[in-house]
């Protein structure tokens, strides 16, 4: 298996850890289309986040990204190979957003099952693999307690000790933080940092986008099936343009806001003394300030600032959600 | 083969939840073959080979103990269980096969308990344990759970919906046809020995449509061997397991539900 693991981490030195290509995904014999002609590259050793609302076909996307779904269209390459490629599954682990254990089992049972499907020797060795990831984990004290006691947040963490059985060079965590408390949640960053310095190349999907600024490098926002940006975390800065105007000299909101909607660009935030101004393209910010000044909008000063994935990404969320929300009770009440 | 998952499903066999399940089955069988035995009813031999190895213990228990989506010794019912294993390196086809297997050696164990109980039922009932037991009737019934076990990895190798479906309308129409043919029976006003007789060979017509049996007597004391007999029986089951596999390989197991 060493030699597998070799081979396939040599591999990912050439190529990148993922590479989705014009990837399509229906249901229902094409009916519902759910992802739709999705290209991403995933560099070794990335951080990657996939972000959106509700119903985007993030949890799709991982699927396909597993083999666990087959792809109406495109191609998908791990470490250069198919993903149901058995030597992609050995550098694989896997946390579904919502794991299903075996009541009777205990930890240490349960993972010990895990370890044996990874293809791990049963020695001393696995044993303290074992070990490691229940004190990862911090679960270490009831590794004898059966699994059906255990608390919806005990079950995430066990779920999280799983992946890191078999020593992944891969890995996908479908709302990894889901049911967790603060601790646990600090917990699953620790893990995270030490994915990032092992160079473990990981697939997040979450909605916790304070957490995902944090430890990410890169991330994708999915909207409606198509990946509508895809950049570096350090990339958020200048993204947000602050306009300051002088105190006595407030412009018309209605024209600031129609210059700025020429500019194709958004008024995120205005008060007296004012406005955020957010940016597609961090190049757009000279053009922007040129046309408020040609419109006659006095500026005293204008400077870029950072903005959170939260600022950025939350109203989209939110509006996708609530979109979704009314779509599914307009469909309960017919 | 995977290893890992034969240990650990004989492992949950011993579950207690369902081994009080199987206990209270096997428990129901005794007393309903007991109190057959200590009528008047006439032991055939045909009689013995449906009734007491009879495909009834060996499927519930089949369905129950091999299929993850029919056992309850699950944490969640709506979680993704499947769907870990499978992001593991096993073949599909070594979970298919290893779920077989582990279902053979299961039933395996069902069918010696059975076979001790009949022995103590047919003393208690004060017949000659002969009468109601013989080596052929055990080797079909091992014959048959390997068939049995078979038709329910194919079962639960399907979607949830269908393998529910399927199941509920073999189920459904077991039932009605063995109580039609025993009704049928009571309203012409058979004795309690061919009545009883008329239901198993009811259940028997129609458990032949879904799973084929083989006749070990007939194998071994016939002049020539049965060969059509046995290449049916063995295509059955090859049938059966290569279904699986090839649901096990098209099916999907992971969804939107964000």
């Amino acid at each position: 298996m060493s030699t597998t693991l070799n081979t396939v981490t040599e591999e990912a030195s050439k190529a990148p850890a993922i590479l989705i290509e014009n990837l399509g995904k229906s249901f229902n014999f094409g009916r519902i289309k759910v992802l739709d002609d999705v290209s991403l590259r995933v560099a070794d050793g990335d951080i990657f986040a996939l972000i959106g609302p509700n119903g985007a076909g993030k949890t799709t996307l991982m699927g396909c990204m597993l083999a666990l779904l087959r792809p109406s269209r495109g191609r998908i390459r791990i470490f250069g190979k198919p993903p149901d490629h058995i030597d992609v599954r050995r550098v694989t682990g896997f946390l579904p957003e919502r794991p299903s254990f075996e009541n009777w089992m205990n930890p240490r049972e349960f993972l010990t099952f895990h370890q044996m499907l990874a293809g791990r020797s049963s020695d001393q060795a696995a044993k303290k693999e074992i070990d490691d990831a229940l004190a990862a984990v911090e679960l270490e004290n009831v590794a004898r307690r059966q699994i059906a006691k255990f608390s919806r947040g005990m079950l995430q963490r066990l779920g999280l000790a799983q992946v890191l059985i078999g020593k992944p060079k891969l890995c996908f965590l479908d709302e990894p933080t889901s049911g967790m408390d603060p601790p646990g949640m600090e917990m699953v960053r620790n893990i995270l940092k030490r994915f990032r310095k092992d160079g473990v190349t990981v697939v997040i999907n979450s909605h916790h986008l304070d957490e995902i600024e944090r430890v990410c490098t890169r991330f994708a926002f999915i909207r409606k099936g198509k990946i509508e940006t895809e950049e570096a975390i350090s990339t958020l800065n200048r993204k947000l343009l602050i306009a300051k105007w002088p105190e006595e000299e407030k412009p018309d909101i209605d024209l600031l806001t129609r210059v700025l909607t020429e500019c194709g660009v958004t008024l995120a935030d205005q008060n007296d003394g004012y406005a955020k101004i957010l940016l597609t393209n961090r190049h757009d910010g000279p053009k922007v300030i040129e046309r408020l000044v040609q419109s006659g909008i006095r500026l005293d000063e204008v400077f870029f600032d950072r903005r959170s994935l939260s600022e950025l990404f939350r109203p989209a969320v939110q509006q996708q959600s609530t979109q979704t929300s009314a779509a599914i009770k307009e469909e309960n009440e017919q | 083969m995977s290893i890992a998952i034969l240990m650990f499903t004989i492992r949950r066999y011993l579950y207690w939840r369902t081994l009080i399940s199987i206990s209270m089955l096997i428990l129901g069988w005794a007393l309903w073959v007991g109190a057959l035995l200590s009528t008047d009813l006439v032991v055939t031999r045909e009689w013995a080979r449906s009734m007491l190895f009879g495909p009834f213990i060996p499927m519930c228990v089949a369905l129950y103990v091999i299929s993850p989506q029919f056992a309850n010794t699950q944490q969640r019912k709506d979680g993704e269980y499947l769907s870990l294993i499978f992001s593991r390196p096993l073949p599909r086809w070594s979970y298919v096969l290893s779920k077989w297997l582990s279902g053979v050696i299961f039933i395996l164990a069902i069918v010696i308990i059975q076979a001790v109980l009949a022995f103590a039922l047919a003393g208690v009932a004060g017949r000659q344990p002969r009468d109601v037991l013989d080596c052929y009737s055990v080797a079909d019934a091992i014959l048959n759970a390997i068939s049995y076990t078979a038709l329910i990895v194919l079962i639960s190798s399907l979607p949830s919906p269908w393998g529910y479906w399927i199941f509920a309308w073999i189920w459904a129409a077991c039932v009605l046809i063995t109580m039609g043919v025993g009704t049928m029976s009571f309203i012409t006003s058979l004795s309690v020995s061919e009545l009883s007789n008329s239901v198993v060979t009811a259940a028997q017509f129609l458990f032949s449509f879904f799973s084929v049996g083989i006749d070990s007597y007939h194998v071994f004391k016939s002049s020539r061997l049965p060969l059509i007999d046995i290449v049916i029986y063995v295509s059955n089951v090859v049938c059966y397991l290569t279904l699986s596999m090839f649901a096990m390989n098209r099916r999907e197991f992971f969804y939107a539900n964000d």
